[in-house]
């Protein structure tokens, strides 16, 4: 009944921290101070380092439920619920990543109209990108890890550039501190851990890892860094703007990037919008794999054919899309289906997987 | 599979690309000017003509009107062979006019706007923007901006941007300040102090030596030349090289200490810099000289309730609770002052 | 039911270049076999020849006939094929009686006449160093390399490929150092595809190459005698294919194409530097073009103001569009690389300074292209051949086209795109079933010594670990304290 993946399709145990890095800063990067300051303003930094925090609890949750034996989620659905309702569980899985798919998908196209090419339509931009997720994603497990990698090592390569709007920041408005009240915080908070979704894909792709158990500090690693990433864009973010100004700025980070000018490039925020393409692609295709997967391993269906229909899917999906305030009536509602999923459906599934491991291990020992 | 894939792609390819803007098929803007003719906006655009194989081409001006602030590019595309390209855009040129009455939309309009760079500055005049346009067209390109650039970075014109402009517009406890760009008589173009804003009303304007005092209480770095009189048909002739500001803030008063390193490019024939007491009689006159001059500029500030230097901010950032009306209500106005400067004579010269 | 050299002979004789002779004395009748093109007329006659004419008693006996002549390379043999095999690489077959099937084959193969003896490396230039190239003879080859690593460790397993050529193939390696994995791998590859003629060692590439559909050379192709012996030391097992001068390295990662034998023969801070320039040459030559194009079709506004004037000034009397001026630049330079290649070296270096030069001034006077994307593209030109090895080279002049295809379609969005297919293709690739990205991904930290830069001799004395060496270490390094100086030290 588990899966056993293979030995030489395994990967590195280190590179969960690559995977879970780079599936954490995407499109979030651009625009999550907005939405964060909308609680606690100039005090939101602390929301930050709060929810890094609270999502290692769910991490370490995540993977105590998947360890010993290795496993992922459609065996542990099918543990807790039986096989039938298992799968259908995991099932709605499938729906879950692939509107966290299509969020940042046109997420990003919406960057793209909106500051570079306004004239350039929804479906040719969805297309190209889709022909690029499919060589990418057929390409297998360890070639997307790969680029895993490699889009980590821009993202973190981009955050030097926040020196330039660094000194362009006014201390003053990083104070007062902590004239915020609780409850602010926490609104913020929970706005927060909205970006670093994404981490919760560790539930199909935990078997693919080499020897779990000591590698494991590595994913907690990777959730730090994102915080740490995260709290420095905030925080030189908050040095930038004053609070009015910033509470009006639909893309920050890209603003901050406008002020850029060095000898032989003008505008650094057109080549940060094209390298970023490289730091959303692992955000897309995760999520995509892990449907393919969930299908591979729920129906037995040939994964290249049925990524295909994903894909098809997607691109449909990503039609009726064609204005601002739709795009963000959906990511407001993929953030809140992510909250759910990750603050509130692993700590349940964390309690009854061990209710239902310590029920049946009395059973045996009867 | 493959074959679906190719086609896929061809159909990409085929239906075509983004819009094409070539470099030499737009017309790059470079400043944009505004002024108000009764109700209607008039809107004016530089930009460089490169027909000719040498560099230095010379600028032409299209002319605009409209009833809106984006609305003039319409106009400028009904004058124009090739798409209007605003993504160059350096300089904003409002005439006295025009911020009085539409300041608030062009700042709603350059933050919704993504085309232009953050380091656009927005500058006012006293004249019509037509004629400060058609003045710098005998310029070389650019000219106008690097005038303003150049003169943020060394000369005595407080440094503002796009962002700091919006900042300012948008964040609590600081108000808007633009530099001045005038013609003199002589025809020349300069910098010419800078007009105040209380929220989107034009209030106030300072002239150059006040300007740079604003520049000194609110620029990040300190520089700029400063002439200054010591005594009956005596004066000092100053360059900051940089200096230190510090601001300390209690309820009823607040204490601003400069520290500032000067270069002295010309004094009094009658005082010997070798002479320790000569020079300090002379640095005690020049830092109670600054010292008058600044609260009469903060004082000024204060007469007329408006907050370019920002220390309505500062107070936001000291207090826990803050709330802007209440401050410029009661407190900003009866806010005491305390200036202390010290200048350090850093270099006079290879002479004595 | 074996086929006898009598039968055989009927197809042999049609070629006129087949002899058959005999020779009698009072005692024997000997019955010789040859192709005259193969063999060597002096020794047939200086030491097979007299000893035949002249022996002292009756030969009844092969092994007596064997004893006569004074040649090592002589066996007994009766299989049809195996003499037929032999006739082709220039042996003869001696008789004793002509109906009878066996004989004695005596190899007097004059194949090597016909190939040259040295070879200086000159498509593989580097100014320090030795300039001992590999010639088309796998003899010769072997030699080489033997004469350099005296070790019963290096290895040399030969077998034959090409059902008309014959190819002698031989995979070389080091025993105990080289992974048996990679060996077997090739053993099995080779053994698996039918080919017919093998023309040159870039056959063997394309037979056991992983993926046949890229642009990237999977295997490092190199006449430097250099080379390969640091291959064979650092665990890759190399090719000698008989015919072609140049040896395959395997596996490869994609950092070696960009590795000059000259990074060893100098300081090492040098020679990581103009690594470091030749990766720069690399990026610049792939994205010169696409980007100017993309630049000046879409993105004006990153361009400084204080260069527009140039640029716009330089394209300003150009009528197409920068894409086309681009293909055209691009298409003309490869132009002239192709007939400087196909040309005599002296008239192609004539014709690279008439093409360059006149050409090129006459398109810009002419207003076909702009003076500033002539600079881009002739430098590009010039970075693309500071890449050491021709096959890489060759590909990253490829790149260049598809990424002006997609920048000129969406811009810098385009170029992105563009290089996402890059790295997921060679994210994908494998070489022998390494990955060829290694030892950036999969990420090996030790193995950064000798990749961009390569370190000193002292800390570079492990092989690489990708390659999977069955020994780690590849000298010790002893402690010497007479280096550098002793700061404060009496």
């Amino acid at each position: 009944m588990h899966c056993a993946v293979k030995e030489n399709y395994k990967i590195s145990g280190f590179l969960v921290f690559f995977l879970i890095h780079s599936t954490q800063t995407g499109i979030g990067m651009l625009s999550f101070q907005r939405q964060i300051i909308e609680g606690a303003g100039q005090d939101s930094w602390i929301a930050v380092i709060i929810a890094g925090l609270c999502l290692h609890i769910v991490l370490w949750m995540m993977v105590k439920i998947l360890n010993n034996p290795s496993k992922d989620i459609i065996d542990v659905h099918r543990y807790c619920f039986g096989r039938f309702l298992g799968n259908a569980v995991s099932l709605l899985l499938i729906g879950y990543f692939f509107i966290i798919a299509l969020t940042v998908l046109l997420a990003y196209i919406n960057i793209l109209q909106v500051w570079i090419f306004p004239a350039l339509k929804t479906w040719e931009l969805s297309l190209a990108l889709l022909i690029i997720l499919y060589y990418l994603i057929t390409g297998g497990f360890r070639v997307l890890t790969g680029f895993c990698f490699f889009s980590v090592l821009l993202s973190t390569g981009l955050m030097f550039s926040l020196y330039f709007p660094l000194q362009h920041g006014q201390l003053n408005y990083f104070f007062p501190i902590f004239n915020h009240s609780f409850s602010d915080l926490l609104k913020s908070s929970q706005s927060s851990s909205v970006v670093f979704l994404g981490f919760e894909s560790l539930l199909l792709y935990f078997p693919f890892l080499k020897s779990p158990q000591t590698n494991i500090k590595w994913a907690h690693f990777a959730l730090l860094f994102s915080t740490i990433k995260y709290l420095a864009l905030l925080i030189v973010t908050l040095l930038y703007f004053s609070q009015g100004h910033l509470s009006r700025t639909l893309w920050p980070t890209l603003e901050m990037m406008k002020i850029i000018e060095v000898p032989f490039l003008e505008r650094f925020e057109y080549l940060f919008i094209f390298i970023w393409l490289m730091i959303i692609i692992p955000t897309v295709c995760i999520p995509l794999w892990c449907c393919t997967r969930l299908t591979k391993r729920l129906f037995a269906l040939k994964p290249k054919l049925f990524l295909v229909v994903v894909l098809a899917f997607l691109f449909i999906a990503a039609q009726p899309f064609n204005d601002q305030t739709k795009i963000y009536a959906l990511s407001r509602f993929t953030s809140q289906i992510g909250i759910y999923f990750v603050i509130a459906y692993i700590p349940l599934l964390f309690v009854l997987y061990f209710a239902i491991k310590k029920m049946k291990g009395k059973r045996l020992a009867q | 599979m493959k074959m679906i894939g190719l086609s896929l792609s061809l159909a990409l390819v085929l239906s075509g690309c983004a819009k094409l803007q070539i470099i030499d098929e737009i017309k790059i803007v470079q400043s944009l000017g505004y002024d108000m003719e009764g109700q209607a906006i008039k809107g004016f655009a530089s930009y460089p003509l490169y027909k000719t194989t040498h560099r230095g081409s010379p600028l032409l001006l299209m002319k605009g009107q409209s009833a809106t602030v984006q609305g003039i590019t319409a106009s400028f595309t009904a004058q124009s062979q090739f798409p209007i390209a605003l993504g160059q855009t350096r300089t904003l040129v409002l005439s006295e006019d025009f911020a009085k009455h539409r300041i608030s939309e062009l700042i709603h309009s350059l933050l919704r706007d993504p085309v232009m760079g953050s380091n656009t500055t927005v500058v006012l005049t006293n004249q019509t923007s037509n004629k400060i346009l058609t003045h710098s067209l005998k310029q070389p390109p650019y000219y106008f901006s690097n005038l303003i650039e150049q003169n943020m970075k060394e000369g005595n014109t407080p440094t503002t941007n796009l962002n700091i402009l919006l900042n300012q517009y948008f964040g609590e406890g600081q108000d808007i300040f633009l530099p001045i760009v005038n013609i003199d008589p002589d025809g020349l173009l300069h910098m010419d102090g800078a007009g105040i804003f209380k929220r989107e009303k034009f209030t106030l304007q300072i002239n150059r030596q006040e300007a740079f005092f604003l520049k000194l209480l609110k620029d990040k770095n300190l520089t700029g030349q400063l002439e200054l009189a010591t005594g009956k048909n005596e004066h000092i002739l100053m360059n900051l090289l940089n200096g230190k500001r510090n601001i300390s803030l209690t309820n009823e008063k607040a204490v601003v200490s400069f520290v500032l390193h000067v270069q002295v490019k010309e004094y009094p024939a009658t005082v010997n810099l070798l002479d320790n007491k000569e020079m300090s009689d002379l640095k005690s006159r020049v830092e109670d000289e600054l010292q008058r001059k600044i609260v009469a500029v903060i004082e000024k500030f204060q007469s007329r309730n408006v907050d370019p230097a920002g220390f309505g901010e500062l107070y936001r950032g000291k207090l826990k609770e803050w709330n802007e009306e209440d401050f410029y209500r009661d407190t900003y106005p009866k806010l005491n002052f305390i200036i202390h400067t010290e200048v350090i004579f850093s270099q006079s010269g290879v002479g004595s | 039911m074996q086929r006898t050299f009598y039968d055989s002979l009927k197809e042999l004789s049609g070629s006129d270049d087949f002899a058959q002779t005999s020779v009698h004395t009072k005692w024997n009748s000997f019955y010789l076999s040859y192709y005259n093109t193969l063999i060597s007329k002096e020794q047939l006659h200086h030491e097979i020849l007299t000893f035949l004419k002249t022996p002292e008693n009756s030969i009844n006996h092969l092994q007596e006939l064997r004893a006569l002549i004074p040649i090592q390379d002589i066996r007994v043999s009766s299989g049809a094929d195996e003499i037929m095999e032999h006739l082709m690489n220039g042996f003869v077959f001696i008789q004793l009686d002509e109906n009878y099937n066996e004989g004695i084959l005596i190899n007097i193969s004059d194949l090597n006449s016909a190939i040259r003896k040295n070879n200086d490396t000159e498509n593989e230039y580097s100014v320090v160093g030795p300039k001992v190239g590999f010639v088309e003879d796998i003899d010769t080859n072997l030699k080489l390399i033997r004469r350099i690593i005296k070790s019963d460790k290096l290895k040399f397993e030969e077998s034959t490929v090409g059902s008309l050529s014959k190819t002698r193939v031989a995979i070389g390696y080091i025993d105990g150092i080289t992974s048996r994995q990679h060996v077997n791998t090739v053993r099995q590859r080779l053994s698996d595809f039918d080919f017919d003629v093998i023309f040159d060692s870039s056959f063997i590439d394309q037979i056991i190459t992983d993926n046949s559909n890229s642009p990237f050379p999977l295997f490092m192709t190199s006449e430097r005698v250099d080379r390969i012996k640091y291959a064979l030391i650092s665990g890759q097992l190399v090719i000698v294919c008989n015919g072609s001068p140049y040896v395959l390295i395997g596996p490869a990662t994609i950092f070696d194409f960009f590795i000059s034998p000259e990074d060893y023969y100098l300081p090492w801070v040098i020679g990581s530097f103009f690594r470091l320039i030749r990766y720069f040459g690399v990026l610049f030559s792939i994205m010169a073009t696409p980007i100017y194009v993309a630049v000046t079709s879409f993105h004006y506004s990153v361009i400084p103001w204080e260069l527009m004037g140039s640029i716009i000034d330089s394209r300003v009397n150009v009528p197409f569009m920068p894409v086309v001026e681009a293909l055209f630049l691009e298409i003309t330079i490869e132009l002239l690389r192709e007939a400087g290649a196909r040309l005599p070296t002296k008239v192609g270096q004539t014709l690279g300074i008439v093409g360059g030069i006149v050409i090129g001034q006459a398109a810009v006077a002419a207003a076909l292209t702009s003076n500033i994307l002539l600079i881009f593209v002739s430098l590009s030109a010039l970075a693309s051949f500071t890449t050491p090895i021709y096959k890489m080279s060759n590909t990253i002049r490829f790149l260049r086209f598809p990424l002006i295809g997609l920048a000129a379609l969406w811009g810098g969005l385009g170029i992105m795109m563009g290089i996402v297919l890059i790295l997921g293709h060679l994210l994908r690739l494998k070489s022998l079933g390494n990955p060829y990205l290694v030892p950036m991904f999969p990420f090996r930290y030790k193995d950064y010594r000798d990749s961009f830069v390569r370190s000193s001799v002292e800390s570079s004395y492990l092989r690489p670990g990708y390659l999977r060496p069955l020994t780690q270490k590849r000298y010790n390094v002893r402690p010497r304290n007479d280096k550098g100086d002793n700061f404060n030290e009496e």
